[in-house]
């Protein structure tokens, strides 16, 4: 059949014709759109890493941020915990002082008291010898000497004491 | 397979073998078109081999489809835009498509890239002839078996040339002997290899070949049920069922190109890769 048979002259145009055009679709064709993609594409893979780094950072500065607002906030919590204890503490010392300053005044005031009261007891006590060595030297008309009966009527007067 | 020129001589020979020869008439190439003869020569003997140089209508469509696709890509692309529009973009997908689906699934990430402006070449060269073929008054010089046998013998050319390229030709050699068959086999393995190398080519010239004859067949067939049953009354049924054809061929068209391109890919890929 002549369908399937070969002419080598086809052939060899075929050939004359498919490298001629594929010379010339590749300088004008294949060489600038290929070229062309292969720049788009990494300047895409380019731009994508470009805007992850930026992601990156960003993520990056937001965590540092939030972690010093974390800080600062913790910082002033001690501090306000700081200030409540040293109130308290202060409050403490005052109240302490003034407790020791009243029951230092307490005590002198006792002190003052039980001084004075017996100096109040001396001075009655010899009010009380005179008088008595008054009387008992008008009643018995003889004058009791002061020093030689001094002990004896020192003793009376502590019964007396004593019995009050 | 006779390299002899058998082309018929002229347009003169309808009556013979009545609407069969008329279609095959129609079918082959010839030295006319549009009604006018083209430049015939005589053939020129080379290293002791006959060549008809003579431009055929075949050899025409070859021409005219190279000029399409050049003013095509060269109105497209002669400025470069970061982002093509219209028939650029669609041409740019197109290769994208056979860089990324094609070439380097099939051969790897760097060969692959290195080939595509053949695969491309070779995919729009016959598209565009395909295409050609489908514009009444045209013919389709991818029905003619010495435009698909060339294409395959580049295919293999360059399928063996990257086999050797890439793996020395000892291992090219290596692999005609496949890994993993006992030693015994080898004998009937090896020229079956080797006839391999030879049969792909022949299928993919074939395929191509036929594929295109077959379409013309039945559209000629049909639109000749209207002569040979003598009545018009056929007329509408044969040419809805011809436009059928045709949009079918159109599809065929397309697929053929991509099966072409598809299968070169797939071949210089196993040999360029033959462990995968």
């Amino acid at each position: 059949m002549d369908l399937l048979s070969l002419n080598n002259g086809m052939i060899v145009w075929s050939w004359a014709t498919f490298i001629v055009l594929m010379f010339v679709l590749y300088r004008i064709a294949w060489k600038p759109l290929l070229g062309a993609v292969e720049t788009r594409e990494h300047t895409i893979s380019a731009s994508l890493k470009r805007a992850e780094e930026a992601q990156a950072e960003a993520e990056k500065l937001l965590a540092e941020q939030q972690k010093k607002l974390a800080d600062a906030q913790e910082e002033m919590q001690k501090l306000v915990k700081e200030g409540k204890s040293v109130a308290e503490k202060m409050k403490n010392d005052i109240i302490e002082q003034a407790r020791v300053e009243a029951q230092k005044i307490k005590e002198r005031a006792k002190a003052d008291i039980e001084k004075e009261r017996e100096t109040v007891i001396a001075s009655l006590k010899q009010e009380v010898a005179d008088i008595v060595v008054e009387a008992t030297s008008q009643l018995i008309g003889v004058a009791v000497d002061k020093t030689r009966h001094q002990k004896i009527i020192d003793d009376s007067i502590a019964g007396f004491g004593r019995k009050n | 397979m006779s390299l002899a020129i058998l082309r018929d001589s002229g347009g003169e020979e309808h009556s013979e073998g009545g609407l069969g020869g008329y279609i095959l008439h129609h079918l082959q190439d010839s030295n006319a078109w549009l009604g006018s003869h083209l430049p015939h020569f005589e053939p020129v003997t080379l290293f002791g081999i006959s060549i008809d140089f003579s431009i055929t209508t075949h050899v025409l469509m070859l021409w005219i489809a190279s000029l399409i696709l050049i003013v095509a890509f060269w109105l497209s692309f002669r400025k470069p835009k970061a982002v093509p529009t219209g028939l650029a973009g669609v041409l740019e997908s197109i290769v994208l498509f056979i860089r990324d689906e094609i070439a380097v699934p099939n051969i790897g990430e760097k060969l692959g890239k290195k080939l595509t402006p053949f695969l491309a070449t070779i995919f729009f060269f016959i598209l565009t002839m395909n295409l050609l073929g489908l514009i009444p008054l045209f013919s389709t010089a991818t029905g003619n078996l010495s435009v698909t046998a060339a294409l395959a013998i580049i295919t293999f050319v360059m399928t063996q040339a990257y086999g050797i390229k890439e793996n020395g030709l000892g291992g090219y050699l290596k692999h005609l002997a496949p890994g993993g068959v006992p030693w015994f086999l080898l004998p009937i393995m090896v020229p079956i290899e080797i006839l391999g190398l030879f049969t792909k080519p022949f299928a993919l010239a074939m395929r191509l070949f036929a594929n295109m004859v077959a379409g013309h067949t039945v559209i000629y067939a049909l639109l000749g049920l209207i002569i040979v049953l003598g009545t018009v009354l056929v007329a509408p049924l044969s040419i809805a069922m011809a436009v059928a054809i045709n949009l079918l061929e159109l599809f065929v068209a397309f697929l053929q190109a991509y099966i072409f391109t598809m299968l070169s890919a797939l071949f210089i890929g196993m040999s360029a890769h033959p462990e995968h």
